[in-house]
């Protein structure tokens, strides 16, 4: 977006005048815009009077088109009369035009005043017309007023602009009170809810504190300089849109973007110029869609309701039409979508096929948008709007599953098919469309094997008998077409994702739909973020499908949230990716912020020490929260050493369930499954047996997980080197050539490699800071090469657990026991002492938190289930458990 | 002050005025006469295209409905003579119909004017 100005005439210094004679060089106009050879300025004048005499010249205007439009009734009622009297005879129409009569000349000057209405109502438009014709071309040099090109309501706009700086007394009139004034326009409040905000926020804000807003010193009623170049960028803008009359979002245009201030005062509401500009276009593209419709419509009475051409060339065809659908008939009534944003392909498709007379496949994956295609070549085909080729010719879409079924009996379906392409060749007015055409390769009828549908298709396109646009999936296209008959003689276009404007065009051209069904209303930030998160979300269907049903969706979504403005706001998508992946997405709430800040405290509820490993954990949690990580590759890759039983897995339990908010969100797979070179094809799937691989298949249903990668000393290296690009660019090809996304994964790798080494530095007391350096460059060197160390965003190191902490762990441990029991009404106990010998029979610094697991599996868990086998407990009894597993129950005294 | 303002008003609005009533006459020789013919000639392409009178010559000796043989050939040719015969009738009269509506604008003015001045000479006398 680049920033016009007006500039000072050098010749006179911008006094408009030399030596009392009027300048040569800007005639006058001391401020001027040269482009194109046009000598653009702005001139009007603005006052009281002249406002009251623009004022009273409309009502003027007003009442003589009254005058007018009345006496064109009178014309009727008059000639009515007339023709009441005379007899039905033309030499009754010369006597009437050649006697005279009060009645006749009444007539004659009453036709002279609907001419004169006539005159009225076209010349302006058609000056107009003029005037543009004059600036679009170059080689002639033309003085253009901008106020010129101001639409009645623009005009009005202006006016009020003066109007409310005298009310409020402010004076120079400055882009704040056209800005204000603006706010007031319908046209101005759509563009601003499609932006999600209310203009009388921004009206109020202004209001209040315009004195303060401006600070120009000259303080004449007069328009500031900066508001006349927002009166020339409006131009500017209207120009590029081949509009001819400066409409209310030109002048807005025009103000964010001559208006340092306006943009700064728009940003605080998140509304960039660039979001402005494409708010704009989305008006234009809904109006040009219009247009289009409207084109399609009137040249539909064109196109013949038969099969038959409108040259009689054509026969009929009831074997196709049986199996078959006509596009360009569908298209002439109006029963197909517009296509929008598919000119570049629809065009590929048309070159490629005028070219040689060839026959094309687009090959693209489902929800691309290949049929959509087909079907604006359809509706361009209906307007004639297509080169000669495609000219009087229909578009007529096979069904093979039609086709097929019913066809038995020995060589019933190649005759089905041999009639159909016989009657094709014969009519010469048709091009067939078949819809997933590889589902032709190897279909023959019982006791005809030798040769397919396909291959008679092949034969008569490489012929150049018929043409053919078929369509298919990549996938079906290596696999059946590549390489075949059929898939040799039809070109290859490849049907790629739509990028970000053209899938927000189709957006915008679908949105009123979705907007009439649910009764809600998108914000741009909302198309925005579908795109962006359907982009990035949804990474196993494809632009622009899952952006059209993610808005369809997000149009239930608010439509039952029950809310009274019924606004699709960018927030809303981010709570409705959210809720279908759980990922956390939405802005941080107050809450979610404290839970963040002290996420160190919530992870300890469930993991006792490791402060060193949860700290490293929290803050790359943290950073993946507030969106600051590279998002093409997974969220973090961390490696957790350390000795068995201390938490590991523990901790990624706990990271799975604060980021995803389930702890079963987790892909765990054991490394020492994968030893050998041949489990390669297990993990990522085999080529010849065409089987998936257990990790990308799992990674393809759950993309929004930890992946746990259990013991990965234990892995093959070759195997350790699928990790390194998958931690590197987040993604991975599997064994199909599925292309699986690990951008939304958190990758959690445990080992217990150097645990000794751990071991002897904690007992000589040093930190883990101290020795952790050594650790990773000399004690795991054999096991783990550097460059794949080198992915992990964080190696923690668990320490070995002290007797304290297994302590508290006992606690943690002995709380589920409550709680187990809890659900079944009886409270449960456990005194000091005996939590004491507990942590102190399940001590161990070498095997962790295992062995107190055991301890109190055998002797808590065991113990209370002898005792409630016994029978005696009831609901709301307190099962005590002391030193040496006594157990003793207290019943209830009271209610 | 208001006195001049309205002064100004009423001059401004009548010189206007004056102005378009003049220019009433040259516009309708001028650009409304173009207009008129830019939407005859769109009329009469219109026309063209729906009778399809150029496909008609084109396809002349084609064979109708895929009728290849002799017999075929010789009854399309007949038929479609008939056709192309009929439709450019029909087209010629509709190009008459679309230039007298060039011929009736042109003549419309200098009708009205004498009309109004025939009436109003014989009412006058």
């Amino acid at each position: 977006m680049e920033l016009a100005k007006f500039q000072i005439c050098s010749e006179c210094g911008g006094k408009g005048s030399v030596a009392g004679q009027k300048c040569n060089t800007c005639f006058g106009h001391d401020h001027f815009y040269f482009s194109d050879n046009n000598l653009i300025f702005w001139q009007k004048e603005i006052s009281y009077g002249h406002i009251f005499v623009r004022e009273t010249k409309k009502t003027i205007n007003i009442l003589i088109n009254t005058f007018l439009i009345i006496a064109a009734i009178t014309t009727i009622a008059i000639l009515y009369v007339i023709l009441s009297k005379i007899k039905f005879d033309p030499r009754a129409l010369i006597d009437f035009v050649t006697t005279a009569s009060s009645n006749n000349l009444l007539l004659w000057f009453f036709i002279l005043l609907d001419m004169y209405l006539y005159y009225r109502l076209t010349k302006v438009t058609h000056s107009r017309d003029q005037r543009f014709k004059l600036l679009r071309n170059k080689e002639i040099y033309t003085h253009h007023n901008i106020a010129d090109d101001l639409s009645p309501q623009t005009s009005k706009i202006l006016d009020k602009a003066w109007l409310y700086a005298g009310y409020k007394k402010v004076f120079p009139v400055t882009v704040w009170h056209l800005l204000y004034i603006l706010l007031d326009d319908r046209e101005i409040r759509l563009v601003l809810a499609r932006l999600g905000v209310g203009a009388e926020n921004l009206k109020k804000k202004i209001d209040d504190e315009l004195p303060t807003l401006i600070s120009d010193s000259d303080k004449r009623p007069v328009l500031t300089e900066t508001f006349k170049n927002v009166m020339l960028n409006a131009y500017i803008h209207m120009h590029d849109r081949q509009a001819q009359q400066i409409a209310e979002v030109d002048l807005l245009y025009g103000l964010v973007v001559s208006s340092q201030a306006i943009r700064n005062f728009f940003y605080d509401f998140d509304i960039d110029e660039e979001k402005i500009d494409n708010v704009i276009a989305w008006v234009r593209i809904n109006s040009e869609l219009m247009l289009r419709y409207r084109r399609f419509r009137s040249k539909s009475f064109f196109k013949p309701k038969s099969g038959i051409n409108r040259s009689y060339t054509a026969v009929a065809t009831p074997l196709l039409n049986s199996f078959s659908q006509d596009l360009t008939l569908m298209a002439k009534f109006g029963g197909l979508p517009l296509t929008v944003a598919r000119e570049k392909e629809i065009t590929e498709v048309i070159n490629t096929m005028e070219s040689d007379l060839s026959s094309v496949i687009l090959v693209g994956p489902s929800g691309i948008g290949k049929d959509r295609i087909v079907e604006g070549i359809a509706s361009q085909m209906m307007a004639e709007e297509v080169p000669e080729l495609f000219q009087d010719k229909r578009l007529v879409s096979i069904s093979v599953s039609l086709l097929i079924s019913g066809a038995t009996g020995t060589g019933r379906l190649e005759e089905r098919f041999l009639t159909i392409l016989q009657e094709t060749m014969i009519s010469g007015n048709i091009i067939l469309h078949i819809e997933n055409i590889h589902q032709l390769i190897g279909i023959s009828s019982e006791g005809t094997e030798g040769i397919d549908l396909s291959q008679v298709l092949a034969a008569e396109v490489r012929k150049r008998n018929i043409l053919i646009i078929g369509t298919t999936d990549n996938q079906s296209y290596v696999e059946y077409l590549e390489g075949s008959e059929l898939g040799n003689s039809l070109k290859k276009i490849a049907i790629k994702e739509p990028d970000k404007n053209q899938t927000i065009q189709i957006m915008e051209a679908h949105v009123g739909t979705v907007e009439g069904k649910h009764n809600v209303y998108f914000t741009y930030n909302a198309l925005e973020r579908i795109y962006d998160l359907s982009n990035r979300y949804i990474p196993d269907q494809y632009l622009p499908k899952k952006a059209i049903d993610l808005m369809d969706e997000a149009g239930i979504f608010v439509s039952k949230a029950g809310r009274q403005d019924r606004l699709v706001r960018g927030e809303d998508i981010e709570a409705l990716v959210s809720h279908k992946t759980n990922i956390p997405l939405t802005n941080v709430t107050a809450k979610e912020s404290a839970k963040l800040v002290n996420l160190e405290e919530e992870i300890h509820r469930r993991l006792i020490g490791q402060d060193e490993a949860v700290g490293m954990v929290a803050s790359s949690l943290r950073r993946a929260r507030a969106e600051l990580r590279d998002t093409n590759r997974p969220i973090v890759n961390l490696l957790f050493l350390g000795p068995t039983g201390v938490g590991k897995t523990e901790l990624a339990k706990t990271v799975a369930e604060t980021y995803f908010g389930n702890e079963d969100d987790m892909i765990r797979l054991d490394m020492s499954e994968y030893q050998n070179q041949d489990s390669l094809a297990r993990l990522i799937g085999s080529p010849e047996n065409r089987t998936p691989g257990l990790l990308t298949e799992a990674v393809r249903h759950k993309p929004f997980a930890l992946l746990l990668l259990d013991e990965i000393e234990k892995a093959n290296p070759d195997i350790l080197n699928i990790f390194l690009q998958v931690m590197e660019d987040g993604r991975l090809t599997d064994a199909l050539g599925r292309t699986v996304d690990f951008t939304n994964m958190i990758i959690v790798a445990t080992s217990n490699a150097g645990t000794s080494y751990i071991q002897e530095q904690i007992s000589a007391g040093k930190k883990v800071d101290e020795f952790k350096d050594i650790l990773i460059k000399e004690k795991l060197k054999d096991l783990f090469r550097p460059e794949f160390l080198n992915r992990f965003d964080g190696v923690v190191v668990f320490r070995p657990l002290k007797r304290e902490e297994i302590y508290q762990i006992a606690g943690l441990m002995l709380k589920k026991v409550q709680k187990r029991l809890d659900d079944k009404g009886i409270f449960f106990e456990v005194t000091e002492a005996a939590k004491r010998e507990l942590a102190e029979a399940g001590f161990d610094p070498v095997f962790g938190a295992r062995p107190l697991r055991r301890v109190i599996q055998e002797r808590v868990d065991n113990a209370l289930s002898d005792f409630l086998l016994a029978g005696n407990v009831g609901r709301r009894d307190v099962i005590v458990y002391d030193v040496g597993g006594k157990l003793s129950l207290r019943k209830p005294t009271s209610y | 002050m208001t006195q001049t303002v309205l002064g100004q008003a009423i001059k401004s609005i009548f010189l206007d005025l004056i102005w378009e009533i003049l220019y009433f006459p040259l516009w309708w020789y001028g650009p409304g006469l173009k207009r008129v013919a830019l939407y005859t000639v769109n009329s009469i392409k219109n026309t063209e295209h729906s009778l399809g009178i150029s496909i008609m010559y084109k396809n002349l000796f084609k064979p109708m409905f895929g009728q290849h043989d002799r017999q075929g050939r010789l009854i399309s040719f007949l038929m479609r003579v008939i056709l192309t015969l009929i439709r450019t009738l029909m087209f010629v009269f509709l190009l008459v119909f679309n230039l007298l509506a060039i011929v009736f604008w042109v003549i419309l003015p200098i009708f009205v004017a004498w009309e109004i001045f025939f009436n109003l000479g014989k009412i006058w006398s």
